[in-house]
């Protein structure tokens, strides 16, 4: 590893933290757990778009480990751990589909990511509450996966803008 | 946003769709009196009726759960959890809970308690 990628992870395991601790305070649905803007998967979309997979795992690790340090907890890195593998599993799959564009990939990521998250909570809640509460989280992700998808999206225009004129 | 886009997004309107219309018709406990099914740890901690008002405190390990249940509502009064989101998560009323988002459940994740009210005939 040399010196520039890890600069390149530091920034983007940070720019994910922060996203993801500024997002607690956004209250769109507050008490309803897994209901939230998920904006924080920006910085996993730009890895899927323009690093490797293996890259695109490491960096889910550190925000999962990190933001478990210092947010969480253990049991909350489990949560987000569940949620991270599915979603990015899922969204390396669906960038692979011809004609899928950026905001199809975040929005299968955003119901992945609260798939993996309800499986989790399978331990604690019964099974018939579950597949309701799967279906709003559902809803929820659709709306939210699209607004990530299209910030995603612009930021990414204006990096390349960037990168390419200066 | 492009047609293979608005394909996923249909597809996955439809099964959410399709999930909450199955979730609330198969589903569904039925009784004649309103009861109140309190989950610790998945499995069946206890079966109140919602007829008379009770407190129910689920004490173990550190965890602290207060349920208040009354013919009106059920809430879970209090907690230690660390989001307290079961608190924000209100109270349900019997008679319009179907117009809540969570249904006739309050979920503490922490401290692995559910509440699930099971709204009656009368």
């Amino acid at each position: 590893m040399n010196a520039k990628t890890i600069t390149r992870f530091g920034i983007l395991t940070t720019i994910a933290l922060v996203l993801g601790y500024v997002e607690r305070f956004i209250p769109i649905a507050t008490g309803l757990p897994g209901i939230k803007l998920g904006i924080a998967n920006t910085v996993l979309l730009y890895a899927i778009y323009l690093m490797d997979s293996k890259s695109t795992f490491l960096l889910m690790l550190l925000k999962v480990i990190l933001s478990g340090i210092l947010f969480s907890g253990l049991a909350g890195a489990i949560y987000s751990f569940a949620g991270g593998l599915f979603s990015l599993i899922m969204m390396l799959l669906t960038k692979r589909i011809k004609g899928v564009s950026i905001i199809g990939v975040s929005v299968v990521g955003a119901i992945f990511h609260n798939l993996g998250q309800l499986i989790v909570a399978s331990a604690v809640v019964q099974t018939k509450g579950l597949l309701f509460y799967f279906a709003v989280l559902t809803l929820s992700a659709i709306i939210t996966g699209i607004i990530t998808g299209m910030t995603a999206k612009y930021v990414f225009k204006g990096l390349v803008y960037n990168v390419i004129i200066n | 946003m492009n047609k293979r886009d608005m394909q996923i997004i249909v597809l996955f309107l439809a099964i959410a769709i399709i999930g909450i219309v199955t979730s609330r018709t198969m589903f569904k406990s039925d009784g004649i009196d309103t009861y109140v099914n309190i989950y610790v740890e998945g499995k069946v901690y206890k079966q109140v009726s919602a007829v008379k008002s009770q407190t129910i405190v689920i004490e173990r390990n550190n965890m602290y759960n207060e349920i208040k249940v009354s013919p009106q509502s059920v809430m879970m009064y209090d907690s230690n959890c660390d989001n307290k989101n079961c608190i924000h998560q209100g109270e349900i009323i019997p008679d319009s809970m179907s117009m809540r988002i969570m249904d006739g459940w309050i979920v503490c994740l922490p401290n692995q308690v559910s509440i699930e009210v099971v709204r009656g005939e009368n």
